[in-house]
């Protein structure tokens, strides 16, 4: 269980942090690049087993242990409709802080610390929705070449099917 | 926290608790059942709560709580009566006392002149005045206030030593920052009393022939104490060894000493009747010499045996009896550190209580005490207790879970080794799990409360209803001393509350409807808490109307809960009373019956891992049974496979285990495989078809079936692939972090790291026939 956290955290620490300016953790699943807000990241580990839930969405793997507490954890290709992940031991855990809750959500790997001002962050016109759901990136980073959305974690608490209710 | 916040904070903690405690005995007094302790209990509450709120300048609360205060004072000196009555308006000035600790503490005071109305009911019982006719209860306090609006009675006294309390607790905060809340009682009377005071010193010695005549020399005391302040000392040295008392003399005296401005004529006025039966001589108080005493005042007031017994006995018996048979000495109580006060059992009944009239009494005051010795605030009789911060024992809960995890892990690491290698260790691992057992149930234990926290507020409640409703009650408690979890108490109440309300408002009929129905006009109202197995059970039943299946049928129909071709079973109807909007109260009463009823209590209960359920004969009454986990942390479980996953039964819901012979199953159309089993058709879950697991085992002869029971007590057979074993497991929340999963309790976290589910037999039952998925087992 290799914990990269205070690596990462310690980069973070490092950087020079200005009025709005906020770091994000950003991490891939195939191609794309995705970032949430570094101040929501407990901490990130390597994939372990999850014992599934019955009878469950799709996207959700199932719940593992994390020191005594039960958190599910969320397949992110899953929920982008991108099919389920095959996982190996390769892949990465990134344990969220979304409000009471702690959840995980399962990604290829993580890639980098963004540093981003209000100006780089674009919010998107067009948001694509899946089947009435409300949609889980409304605004990406645009910093250099790169573009990377930002997930809406709130949202993921909630199951697929009661947010297509919502 | 600065130190002063601190302070208050332990302040209104203990307010809290003093209130409560002030409840019960509110509540013994107004049911009858009042010990002379309990008016005595009341006024150190309130004296307690006025003590803290002087020290922190909550001065509204001081001068109400003051009120209160010389009520309770005078009743507990026998000068005013605890009628029904007064009783009432004790139990409206106890909320207005709540209400001020509750707005002093959250910092929102009630609006100004909330505590009058009862403060000037409270003062005209001072003044000595019956409250207002006998009209139910004060419950219009209003009404009250203005009809002694105009007495603008405040007796001198209190406001004398009102005001030089609160003088006196300023100055100690000015000084100290803080003045310890539990006030010596005595401080009151030690400041009350003039410095050369005025009255007379009485001996008083009965002949036999006093006692002959049926005189009672309690009585008189009694008479005297109207009079002034009363201070009784016993004369015991006439008193012979146990063997020679000869039961009808008189071997007593008394030295008392009176503080009164009362003329010498009243006094003789007392002992008119008896003073030719006993040597009497009064004198006035500065020539007569009292005997020496001790420190304390003397003896407390007559109306408080407990006391009186406790302060009294070492000063007056100098020496043990020598006829007397005992090693100790035999007139000293034994104040044991758990509060209990013990007489020793051969102390003879004189030598313990100076009084004659008093002295049958003692031991049986010993024996009440026993019995409530957790009630028994009184600063001498509490137990010791340290005040612990709730999250400090849930650390320790949690810690015994992490425990119980990694024994079961070590467990697993030990059965792994070879053979004859691991006996020893394994032995020593058994021991430890023992261990590890009662250290978890002591662990939890500390968070256990008795229900009584909860009970203790139904008679109210329900006198409250009753009153609104115009029905009669009579409420039966039982099990009020049944232990459960904190967090199940405390989210226990509400739904019970609303359960009460519901049986009164609902269940029981009117006296009028009553009679006709052949029923006596009280309807009975019964609460009843258990332990059964790793659950506790609460049934509400009444003995009212019942509730009528066809109407609920007709209702549900109504509201479209039922298609018009739907013919549901009479428990399928029972249980629609707990649909959302369901009422079958034609008039919605203002108490209950508002939609928001029956459906909340069920997801109030679900909540907490509990059930609930109904059952009801017409005309006869209704039960409502809630049966709940007793704990939320730890259960015993039984480890079954189901292809590649583990998941646990609660060993408390399994009846049997076994493997189906040939022949055992029948697989009938439209209900799924169901299992014979010695006369008994039972249906088949099978786990593996139910959960969608691909490689679980489909042929349930190859399989093992458990028969569980469901809370409704129907059983049902689960269909596993093996059984793996037997564990304490640590009751981990799914929902926490997740949400409810159907048919799953919560989950813990196997020896080997893993997460296992728990499940919950009745929900499973219920998803696998609502998912009609039963017919797949």
């Amino acid at each position: 269980m290799a914990r990269t956290t205070p690596d990462l955290l310690q980069s973070a620490d490092n950087a020079v942090v200005g009025e709005g300016v906020r770091q994000y953790i950003a991490f891939t699943v195939d191609t794309q690049e995705y970032a949430v807000d570094i101040m929501s990241v407990r901490e990130i580990r390597v994939w372990s087993r999850a014992t599934p839930i019955p009878n469950s969405e799709p996207d959700v793997l199932g719940v593992v242990n994390l020191r005594g507490t039960i958190i599910p954890i969320i397949d992110i290709r899953a929920r982008f409709n991108q099919g389920r992940t095959n996982v190996t031991n390769n892949h990465v855990v990134v344990i969220l802080q979304v409000g009471e809750k702690l959840i995980g959500i399962l990604v290829d790997s993580v890639s980098d610390i963004l540093t981003a001002g209000p100006d780089e962050i674009k919010p998107l016109t067009m948001q694509e929705r899946i089947s009435g759901e409300r949609p889980m990136i409304t605004r990406v980073i645009s910093k250099e070449e790169r573009i990377v959305s930002l997930i809406e974690i709130d949202l993921l608490t909630i199951g697929r099917a009661d947010l297509a209710a919502a | 926290m600065s130190g002063l916040e601190e302070f208050r904070a332990t302040y209104f903690q203990e307010c809290s608790e003093l209130l409560e405690d002030m409840e019960t005995h509110l509540i013994d007094l107004s049911e009858g059942s009042a010990s002379s302790e309990t008016i005595n209990a009341i006024f150190r509450a309130v004296h307690s709560v006025k003590g803290g709120a002087g020290a922190f300048g909550l001065n509204r609360l001081v001068h109400f709580s003051h009120t209160f205060e010389n009520l309770l004072d005078m009743m507990r000196e026998g000068t005013r009566e605890a009628t029904p009555d007064a009783v009432s308006v004790l139990l409206k000035a106890s909320d207005v006392l709540n209400d001020l600790v509750a707005g002093s503490r959250d910092g929102h005071e009630p609006a100004a002149g909330h505590e009058d109305a009862i403060a000037k009911a409270l003062q005209a019982l001072i003044a000595g005045e019956a409250p207002v006719a006998t009209d139910a209860a004060p419950a219009v306090a209003d009404d009250l206030g203005e009809d002694f609006a105009d007495l603008e009675f405040t007796p001198a006294m209190a406001d004398e030593d009102l005001d030089s309390d609160v003088a006196a607790a300023l100055a100690e905060e000015e000084e100290f920052g803080f003045t310890p809340i539990a006030m010596d009682d005595d401080m009151l009377d030690d400041a009350a009393a003039p410095a050369a005071p005025a009255g007379f010193v009485i001996r008083f010695a009965p002949r036999a022939d006093l006692f002959r005549r049926a005189n009672e020399p309690l009585l008189l005391f009694r008479e005297l104490k109207r009079l002034g302040e009363l201070t009784v000392i016993p004369d015991v040295t006439a008193l012979p060894a146990l063997a020679e008392i000869d039961a009808e003399a008189a071997y007593i005296g008394w030295t008392l000493r009176l503080v009164t401005d009362a003329e010498r004529i009243r006094i003789e006025d007392v002992f008119d009747f008896v003073v030719d039966d006993c040597d009497l001589s009064i004198e006035p108080l500065d020539t007569a010499e009292l005997p020496e005493m001790s420190g304390n005042a003397g003896l407390p007031a007559l109306g408080e045996p407990e006391e009186a017994v406790a302060d009294v006995v070492e000063p007056v018996v100098t020496e043990p009896e020598p006829a007397v048979d005992c090693d100790e000495d035999p007139g000293v109580l034994h104040v044991e550190a758990d509060g209990k006060v013990e007489t020793p059992a051969t102390a003879t009944p004189a030598a313990i209580v100076p009084m004659p009239s008093a002295a049958p009494r003692a031991p049986q005051h010993a024996d009440a005490q026993d019995d409530r010795n957790t009630v028994v605030a009184g600063a001498a009789a509490a137990a010791p207790m340290i005040r612990v911060g709730l999250d400090k024992v849930d650390r320790v809960v949690n810690m015994v879970g992490e425990i119980v995890i990694i024994q079961a892990m070590l467990a697993e690491r030990v059965r792994e080794l070879p053979e004859g290698e691991h006996s020893g260790l394994f032995q020593g691992l058994e021991e430890l799990m023992n261990q590890t057992r009662s250290l978890q149930e002591n662990v939890m234990s500390i968070r256990a409360q008795p229900m009584r926290s909860i009970f203790q507020r139904l008679p109210r409640q329900v006198r409250e209803v009753a009153e609104r409703v115009e029905k009669k009650v009579r409420l039966e408690t039982v099990g009020e001393l049944t232990e459960v979890d904190k967090t199940v108490v405390e989210r226990l109440s509400d739904p019970l509350t609303h359960m009460v309300r519901n049986a009164i408002d609902h269940g029981l009929e009117g006296p009028e409807d009553r009679r006709k129905a052949g029923k006596s006009e009280t309807g009975t109202l019964r609460v009843s808490a258990e332990q059964k197995g790793g659950r506790i059970v609460i049934e509400v039943s009444d003995d009212g109307r019942g509730i009528d299946p066809v109407k609920v049928l007709d209702k549900a129909r109504e509201r479209g809960l039922v298609g018009p071709d739907d013919h549901p079973s009479d428990e399928e109807i029972m249980d629609m009373i707990f649909r959302p909007g369901f009422s079958t109260k034609e008039a919605v009463s203002d108490l209950s019956g508002r939609g928001v009823g029956m459906d909340v209590v069920r997801r109030n209960i679900q909540e907490l891992g509990g059930r609930v359920s109904v059952r009801s004969t017409l005309g006869r009454g209704s039960t409502f049974q809630l049966i709940l986990p007793l704990t939320l942390a730890v259960t015993d479980g039984m480890l079954v496979a189901v292809g590649s996953e583990t998941y646990i039964l609660p060993i408390a819901s399994i009846v049997e285990c076994l493997s189906p012979q040939q022949g055992d199953i029948t697989n009938l159309v439209g209900a799924g495989n169901v299992l014979r089993l010695r006369g008994e058709v039972i249906n088949l879950i099978n786990l593996g078809a139910v959960f969608n697991n691909p490689v679980a085992e489909r042929d349930p002869y190859k399989a093992v079936i458990l028969v569980v029971e469901a809370d409704d007590g129907s059983k049902v057979g689960v269909v596993v692939d093996e059984i793996k074993g037997e564990q304490q497991v640590v009751v981990k929340s799914i929902e926490k972090n997740y949400r409810a999963i159907p048919g799953v309790a919560a989950a813990t976290i196997l020896g080997n790291g893993d997460v296992a589910l728990i499940l919950d037999v009745t929900q499973l039952v219920e998803h696998a026939y609502g998912a009609r998925l039963a017919a797949c087992a």
